[in-house]
């Protein structure tokens, strides 16, 4: 098998180096950050190789078991695509790392940091639901950990809600797993996507309930999203980073890889087997996050805290695109999602660079920015207005693409979409208000900031990418729509490419 | 029906101990019980999937056993897959378990209590 | 195909780019603004009605066409509001005030984009672009606190406008397929015969839009603050050419009431919408110029009289006849000159005083007489006195009202009109007569470029101000374009009526001889000594006996103390108090909402079963 085909490596190499780290540790911890920033560019650049090149669909078969009988990982537009912004922006946050993380623990630190990124490398890449449930275990205890990272007692507070709620979560999600495998027999997501048609109507809307229950916990859907708050504020900004731009994209998919290609229907617009339409439960679970989500960061005093009930309100947003169900809606999901991920990941970095500083993460602190540091600033605004939807910046095409594909729908999802831009509003009003502290002068002189190069390239490198972005939409847009198409065609483009004996029941 | 629910009496077994831990995290303030509520529904989960895979009447699934027995006309192997994924999620569970009994010892060295309600962060 | 239209967007977008990099360098920042706005009227010259472009564009899934095309009303508007835009860049050259220029210079690619947009798409995108620019310009106000606190005000209307808009866009291609303006206002005419009611809500979407931008009661309330803390050399862009957008906006899809089948006609016989919509602009127009007269900050006094002008221009094009139309679009014009001309003169008095309170001025004439005279024609104009310019477009607005027998709105905007004669008395009066109050003894005139612009602003509103023909002509093209008669055209001195033509050079001439035999008088017989602030009418008696300070004297003290005891009832109604309410309610929900996530890891647990139980049983249900 070409060498150069075999996108297993982009898990096994993590995973290889993140248990080698120690060794590394021995000589220098220094050391170990530089070897997570080069496990992590391999994985970036080949995956990048692999979107490039188009060396995609293809399925990786695991000592020649070929699907549906042994484990596979599925290289398809979605996973390359994901897994390569996976990769880009852990890259970014590894770069940050080199600066921001020097107490404590690095070598251990460096040792989870890879192993999170195998995970939700794996979660992507991997064609089987049983291995899903492994991968994610793999992030998420990685994430308690990482989470608790740091002097702070609240990251503990915060890594161990995390834990209890996400426990629960992943048991659910392996319940509903066992229940589809006590209806078909196998565990590969091609074979049940194409065989789900069997099984007893009732049990599939259990199963797909406990299923869905599991997945929103990383999902960060409301009512299983009540960790993000504490465990975003409480952990270093890195991890914040890390959980919103790498977390957030693996949670997001798994739940739509199952909800959609495992249990959809192929049509016009993507629905559910089962008793309930799954993907409708979504969509008023995705309302009642963005809606209550913007409403909690409008008061929200301290930055980091609104940042984090700003994600959790964005991962609505993203899965009220994805469950509209349209070629369209899943179109400015995902594109919504990667914008998403950029431009938060900025923000928590930007806020662990003040917070170093001495600024401080309150909204008063942030007065006067502009003269203190105008790159913060700008970079600020620039993250705050893709998340706005401004134009020029990311965010405005996805938030597009997902109101017309909502409207397009029609129906009670004009409903929704009306609460979605009422909350919107509300989203405007905490974001511009830091805008307008960090523009509005104060009288005090304060000391400029200094920020290193380390933490100073990630920064930039996504604040570009936002208005490269912004300026012309289909650097992401292209692949967003050959993703959008393995969601909501199924057969054609996800189960036939890894199956192509089998047909649909 | 299906198959798995003839054994309905593990089937009840393990939901009773996902419940009985449900019911522990959920009202126990302890830390430690917590976990251990934790762990229960972690062993209800590994029990319903190994019920799931057996059979009263099955056989073990190795292709030399000889005296099968026939349930309804046919031979049933039990299924071996679910046993081995038992196996990756007793790890999985040892690990969740020994990482939340080192964040449980930190809070308890930070914060200097282990009831969960206390546990909070005043409203800066 | 003329693919130098393309180039008015991208060239300011150009500029924007390069001045950001030389933000830091404040003057060389202005120049950068000043000859990207120039260049931008170079490229206009040869810009042509008619002239279009396409720009095809792979998203959303299909192949979208950004078209941009010029119609006679695009031409007009461009060529007012970059004309505009460069005497004011050119005038901020010798300005300190905390304006960006690559934020104007956003303005103004959107300004462009805006104008020549044929879809929906790139309107939507030029709006929200012009949008969060124009916020983040009114930031850097003299007083930061305030102007913080109304750039957000200005901010949330502004985006709770573009959603709506949004909304309404993205329901509009779901009927028609298609984000084409014209197909779709044709397609909203076709359909009105048939759902009169759901075509209004759907143009109202868009319509609420465009009267937040334009500050149309009863979404006024950003405008003072807005207009009164942004950058001193910001505010007349956002007086003089922001506001018209939403006069734009509403130009383009008020054909649609040309369609009068099906829909209801109320009193006139203009259809029951339009009439609603003329009452708005009366209204709009009497609560401005109340507030105003109530004004001691000038820069607030002038904003009300923004919002009171723009009440006359709606109401006249919302009546849709071609007088009405006419008139709306030239009161437009005449705004922007003489609101522009005024904002621009308080440039140099702010600068020079460093206080936009009224009651803090007072006898700068002497100091600043070129200043002085471009405020007095300024006045002029907006007063309506026949000579200057703002005098053809009220008269013909009174012409369109009586002609569809309008007379109870003929009748609150007379009243407002003798308001606006109040409240422009009190701001010229109390700006540069009166007294001058000792800390202004070494105020100077403002510099030779200041002077200039000056004098170009003058020269203009007397200009179009007697020869009003000159401005008449393009918008009888405009009037025609939209499908209606133009009115007859007449040599460049008439104002065209209804009734009969006026030749305003002659009123001029007779005004002017008249002036002129007062100067005389006025030097020939009184006496007239200069007296200090503090001595005058205290007939030997100590005035600090009565309790009065010096600054009492000012003349603007008080200026309308027994008016404002008349209409102190009604000032008890407030708007504002509306949007704050919401706001408030909005924010009281919200720190109710986020008391769910306080708790600790056993709630958290408990919301997730609690969720998955009404999963369950929605399942069973179901």
């Amino acid at each position: 098998m070409n060498i150069f085909n075999n996108a297993a490596l982009l898990i096994g190499i993590p995973l290889l180096f993140a248990f080698s780290i120690p060794l590394f540790g021995f000589i220098s911890k220094q050391l170990t950050k530089w070897v997570t920033i080069f496990v992590i560019g391999f994985n970036a650049t080949f995956s990048l190789y692999i979107l490039l090149a188009h060396k995609f669909p293809s399925v990786v078969v695991m000592g020649n078991w070929v699907p549906p009988f042994g484990e596979n990982l599925y290289v398809g537009p979605v996973a390359v695509f994901l897994v390569t912004v996976v990769s880009l922006i852990g890259l970014l946050i590894a770069i940050y790392n080199l600066w921001a993380i020097k107490g404590g623990d690095v070598t251990r630190f460096s040792v989870l940091f890879l192993m999170y990124i195998a995970g939700a490398s794996g979660i992507i890449l991997t064609g089987d639901i049983f291995n899903l449930f492994i991968f994610m275990e793999i992030t998420e205890i990685t994430s308690y950990a990482l989470a608790a990272y740091g002097p702070e007692r609240r990251a503990l507070g915060g890594a161990f809600k995390f834990l209890v709620v996400s426990s629960i979560g992943s048991t659910l999600y392996l319940l509903g797993v066992m229940l589809i495998y006590t209806q078909l027999g196998t565990l590969n997501i091609a074979e049940i996507a194409a065989r789900i048609g069997q099984t007893t109507p009732g049990l599939l809307t259990f199963a797909g309930v406990l299923l869905i229950s599991g997945l929103a916990v990383e999902a960060e859907l409301f009512p299983f999203n009540g960790w993000v708050p504490d465990t975003y504020t409480g952990a270093v900004n890195g991890v914040s980073a890390a959980l919103s731009g790498i977390g957030a994209i693996a949670g997001v998919y798994a739940l739509f890889r199952i909800v959609m290609t495992v249990l959809g229907k192929d049509g016009m617009y993507v629905l559910t087997y089962g008793k309930l339409d799954l993907m409708a439960v979504i969509a008023i679970l995705a309302t009642a996050t963005v809606v209550i989500g913007e409403l909690s960061a409008l008061t929200q005093k301290n930055v980091k805290k609104m940042l984090a009930y700003s994600s959790m309100a964005q991962m609505g947003l993203v899965a009220a695109g994805f469950s509209i169900g349209s070629t369209l809606g899943v179109y400015g999901g995902i594109f919504q999602l990667i914008n998403h991920s950029i431009a938060k990941s900025m923000l928590f970095l930007i806020v662990g660079v003040l917070v170093a500083a001495g600024v401080g993460e309150r909204i008063e602190n942030f007065k006067g920015l502009w003269k203190r540091s105008p790159f913060l600033s700008l970079a600020f605004t620039i993250g705050a207005f893709s998340m706005l939807g401004f134009p020029l910046f990311a965010g405005f095409w996805s938030k597009f693409a997902i109101v017309g594909a909502s409207i397009q729908r029609g129906g009670w999802y004009d409903f929704i979409i009306g609460l979605v831009l009422f909350a919107s509003v509300a989203e405007a009003f905490y974001y511009l208000r830091i805008v307008t502290y960090i523009f509005s002068s104060t009288e005090m002189e304060k000391p400029k900031i200094k920020v290193n190069l380390s933490p100073a390239i990630p920064i930039f490198i996504l604040a570009v990418a936002i208005v490269a972005i912004g300026v012309y939409p289909n650097l992401i847009g292209n692949f967003s729509m050959q993703s959008a198409g393995e969601f909501t065609h199924k057969m054609k483009d996800y189960v036939l490419n890894v199956i192509p004996t089998i047909t649909a029941h | 029906m299906q198959v798995f629910l003839q054994n309905w009496i593990y089937l009840i077994a393990s939901v009773s101990l996902i419940g009985v831990g449900l019911y522990i995290v959920l009202t126990k303030e302890n830390i430690f019980r917590i976990i251990v509520g934790l762990n229960i529904i972690e062993s209800g989960t590994n029990l319903f999937m190994i019920a799931i895979a057996w059979h009263p009447k099955a056989v073990m699934p190795i292709y030399t056993a000889t005296d099968h027995l026939a349930v309804n006309g046919k031979v049933i192997a039990a299924d071996p897959l679910p046993q081995s994924l038992v196996l990756t999620a007793i790890v999985i569970g040892l690990g969740t378990t020994a990482l939340a009994l080192a964040i449980g010892v930190k809070i308890f060295e930070k914060y200097g209590t282990l009831d969960v309600r206390k546990i909070k962060e005043a409203e800066k | 195909m003329n693919s130098n239209i393309i180039w008015l967007v991208v060239i300011p977008l150009i500029g924007a780019a390069v001045s950001a990099i030389v933000v830091r360098y404040k003057l060389l920042d202005r120049i950068v603004t000043f000859l990207t706005f120039a260049t931008t009227l170079f490229v206009l010259f040869s810009v042509h009605v008619g002239d279009s472009y396409l720009w095809s564009f792979k998203f959303l899934g299909t192949t979208l066409n950004l078209t941009f095309g010029v119609s006679h009303l695009s031409i007009f508007m461009l060529y007012i509001s970059v004309v505009f835009g460069t005497v004011l860049t050119f005038y901020s050259l010798i300005d300190r005030s905390k304006m960006k220029g690559f934020l104007l210079l956003l303005i103004l690619a959107a300004n462009n984009w805006i104008f020549m947009a044929n879809d929906m798409l790139g309107f939507f995108f030029a709006w929200e672009l012009m949008g969060w620019s124009s916020v983040l310009s009114v930031l850097g106000g003299r007083e930061t606190e305030n102007s913080r606190h109304s750039a957000l005000y200005y901010a949330m209307m502004s985006i709770a406008g573009s959603y709506s808009m949004l909304f309404g866009i993205f329901i509009l291609w779901r009927l028609t397929g298609t984000f084409s303006i014209a197909a779709n206002v044709s397609y909203l005419s076709s359909t009105l015969g048939m759902h009169p009611w759901w075509v209004l809500g759907i143009v109202s979407l868009f319509f609420v839009t465009f009267m937040i931008k334009s500050g149309i009661f009863p979404f006024h309330t950003w405008v003072p603050l807005a207009y009164a803390y942004s950058p001193d050399s910001f505010t007349p862009f956002l007086s003089g050419v922001m506001s018209k957008y939403g006069v734009y906006g509403m130009l383009l899809f008020l054909p649609i009431s040309l369609m009068e089948k099906g829909f209801p006609s109320a009193f006139g016989g203009i259809p029951w919408a339009n009439y609603t919509f003329v009452w708005i602009g009366v209204v709009t127009a009497v609560v401005g110029t109340i507030l105003a007269i109530f004004q001691d900050d000038v820069k607030k006094l002038l904003a009300y009289s923004s919002l009171s002008n723009l009440g006359y221009v709606v109401a006249a094009i919302a009546i849709f006849s071609p007088v009405g139309v006419t008139a709306g679009i030239y009161h437009a014009f005449n705004h922007l000159l003489f609101k522009g001309a005024l904002f621009i003169t308080l440039i140099a008095v702010i600068s020079r005083t460093g206080t936009s309170k009224m009651s803090e001025m007072g006898g700068l004439w002497k100091k600043m007489p070129i200043t002085f005279f471009t405020f007095f024609i300024g006045i002029a104009s907006a007063a309506g006195i026949p000579p200057f310019n703002g005098f053809g477009s009220k008269w013909m607005i009174y012409q369109a009202m009586i002609k569809q027998h309008l007379p109870f709105a003929i009748i609150l905007l007379f009243l407002a009109s003798t308001g606006a004669f109040m409240y422009l008395f009190k701001a010229f009066h109390s700006v540069f007569l009166g007294q001058l109050s000792h800390k202004y003894d070494n105020v100077k005139e403002v510099s030779v470029i200041g002077q200039i612009v000056e004098f170009f602003l003058m020269f203009a509103m007397i200009f179009f101000g007697v020869q009003p023909g000159y401005i008449l002509k393009p918008i009888g093209a405009i009037v025609s374009s939209m499908g209606l008669k133009p009115l007859p055209v007449m040599a460049n001195g008439y104002v065209t009526g209804m009734f009969s033509n006026v030749y305003v050079p002659l009123i001029g001439w007779s005004l002017a001889i008249s002036f002129i035999f007062g100067f005389i008088l006025f030097f020939v017989t009184a006496k007239h000594k200069y007296v200090p602030q503090e001595n005058n009418y205290t007939a030997g008696q100590n005035p600090q006996d009565w309790g009065l300070t010096p600054e009492t004297y000012q003349f603007s003290w008080n200026f309308y103390q027994p008016v404002e005891k008349l209409f102190a009832p009604f000032f008890k109604i407030k708007v504002d108090g509306f949007f704050r309410g919401v706001g408030d309610w909005t924010k009281a929900t919200g720190s109710a909402i986020k008391e769910i996530f306080v708790e600790n890891a056993q709630m958290y647990t408990f919301f997730a079963v609690v969720g998955l139980i009404i999963f369950v049983i929605a399942g069973w249900v179901a």
